[in-house]
């Protein structure tokens, strides 16, 4: 039995070796010179550098890119978040003669692949004059954070007892304030889950960034992506702009990873 | 009457209506006006006054080669994707589940393929797969194997495509795996070890028809999210060579942004739109119930 345990043992940690080497080649190129990060066989040893991310900030308004990045996810996911989040408890307080419907339609809109929207906002952006603002991009990631917040936030309160509240008004509470001072709080770790998947979505996002910014509203994705049209692909800085975007969400997978497993597996798992 | 009873009275509609004005404005209207697209020979020439066409543009969809052949790739790539993604992370849900202790740090571990922005993914990726520069062919060359192109052979792109995602999105559906047999009774088990059942055995006719439903929810998302994918492909080959890596999303994208075809491409959206649609309806409609009976 012991040994059996063992093997497992090896073969998982070699697979998880395996899946994590991308993210450390990453990261190992960034660290190198320029010159270095071209090397075959590949440098193992060498002293770490940040030549490649000064470059990157000479040869992009990276600093743009990441400020667009930021605001744009943030703006996103507090909208998303407040409304979402007051609709979810509704569904879970409330009777609606719809519930089924309404939670197909949510089901629904996880389906609809973005392009279907992508050429609508296309098309309505340039007419409002909207393309290009980090507004227009914050609107449009709402249209898959909303219903997602919504999905999420629904179950959360589903499981959180009535009773709670009934006893607060039977104290004095109104039905407004009873949400405010007991439901919240007992959902925080739900409110935390979705704001940080909303976050996720937005700050990841590529397509819509592509399409509906220019040079004012680029995000991060977008950014990196150039790397690649140049003739030269110049590796050293392109890993170190990769390291840059990917290494504040691998940081909050570390810290919030209790509240990941829930917001990944959205109605998978009771 | 005073503010706060009046609030109460209405709180039902006052929390659930801003959401239904904000998804009518950022998903209905767009859908709405997509179908209205779709209507139109909305191009680069037709500007200002798209002529009317009827259902042209989805008859024009339906006889377009170019359009079965990226959805063929499409299902080429979903097909083998889900197929690796399953097995390898049902493996390692199992494997964890095994390890006790340890099993929170590989969870932490495992996850993070899974965090990391597409774009990058796509461009890590490239750099890995590099002809001249990367560590795949350093290590084949090593091994005595001669080099390959993966990217640009028509033969490997492709399947390279599916291996990327694979990498990405295994995480996913070794932690959905994992929270669902954690979530599994124990007597089943209990009552078949006493019985003198095989793993195998336990295996096949306790874990997989316990889990059926985590199962079937794992794949619908998942068989959804392989087939918008977009971004990877976008960076690593751009659809290429050729068309060989140029499944429906980048078929998409290249007709409305590329050529300006906007009707006939949100036509093409909204068909395959339906389609996914029906399939995950369908999947949970027999699998869920094939699981109750």
């Amino acid at each position: 039995m012991r040994q059996k345990t063992t093997v497992t043992a090896v073969l998982v940690w070699t697979a998880t070796a395996i899946f994590l080497f991308p993210i450390f080649w990453i990261m190992f190129t960034s660290v190198k010179t320029p010159v270095q990060a071209f090397q075959i066989p590949p440098v193992w040893f060498f002293r770490p550098t940040l030549e490649n991310y000064v470059a990157v900030f000479r040869s992009q308004p990276f600093g743009h890119y990441f400020w667009n990045s930021a605001t744009t996810a943030a703006t996103s996911t507090i909208f998303s978040l407040t409304v979402g989040t007051a609709a979810a408890y509704s569904l879970a307080r409330f009777r609606f003669r719809a519930q089924k419907s309404i939670s197909f339609v949510i089901f629904l809109t996880r389906m609809v692949p973005p392009v279907v929207l992508l050429v609508p906002f296309f098309i309505l952006f340039r007419n409002l004059n909207w393309t290009d603002t980090p507004a227009a991009l914050a609107f449009s990631y709402t249209a898959f954070n909303l219903p997602f917040v919504i999905w999420l936030m629904w179950g959360f309160f589903k499981e959180i007892p009535y009773e709670l509240e009934q006893a607060a008004m039977i104290d004095g509470a109104s039905a407004f304030g009873a949400m405010v001072r007991i439901t919240l709080p007992l959902a925080r770790p739900g409110l935390a889950a979705a704001s940080i998947f909303a976050l996720m979505n937005a700050w990841n996002e590529f397509l819509f960034a592509l399409v509906l910014t220019g040079p004012n509203a680029k995000t991060l994705p977008v950014g990196a992506a150039q790397f690649v049209t140049q003739d030269a692909i110049l590796w050293g800085p392109v890993m170190a702009a990769g390291t840059m975007i990917m290494l504040p969400l691998i940081l909050f997978t570390v810290l919030i990873q209790k509240h990941l497993v829930r917001g990944l597996t959205m109605g998978a798992i009771k | 009457m005073k503010l706060s009873a009046w609030l109460d009275r209405h709180m039902k509609w006052i929390l659930f209506g801003p959401a239904v004005l904000v998804m009518a404005a950022i998903f209905l209207y767009p859908l709405a006006y997509a179908f209205n697209l779709s209507l139109h020979d909305w191009s680069f020439f037709t500007l200002n006054d798209p002529p009317f066409v009827g259902l042209r543009n989805y008859g024009h969809a339906l006889r377009d080669l170019e359009l079965w052949s990226a959805l063929g790739k499409t299902g080429i790539f979903v097909g083998i994707g889900l197929i690796l993604q399953f097995s390898i992370g049902m493996a390692l849900a199992l494997g964890v589940d095994k390890l006790g202790r340890q099993g929170g740090l590989l969870t932490t571990l495992l996850v993070m393929p899974m965090m990391v922005t597409p774009v990058v993914v796509g461009l890590s990726w490239k750099f890995i797969l590099d002809y001249n520069f990367g560590i795949f062919n350093y290590v084949r060359t090593v091994l005595g194997l001669q080099p390959v192109a993966v990217l640009s052979s028509s033969r490997w792109a492709l399947l390279t495509m599916t291996l990327v995602d694979t990498w990405q999105w295994t995480p996913f559906i070794f932690l959905v795996l994992l929270a669902g047999l954690r979530s599994l009774p124990h007597e089943p088990y209990e009552a078949a070890i006493v019985d003198g059942a095989g793993p195998w055995h336990i295996f096949s006719r306790i874990t997989v028809p316990l889990l059926k439903p985590v199962l079937v929810v794992a794949l619908v998302m998942r068989m959804a999210g392989a087939a918008k994918v977009f971004d990877h492909i976008f960076v690593l080959t751009g659809g290429g060579p050729g068309t060989a890596t140029e499944v429906v999303s980048l078929h998409l994208y290249r007709k409305a942004f590329q050529s300006y075809e906007m009707g006939y491409a949100s036509a093409v959206a909204l068909l395959l739109t339906l389609l996914i649609a029906l399939i995950s309806w369908w999947a949970m409609r027999t699998l869920y119930a094939e699981s109750e009976t």
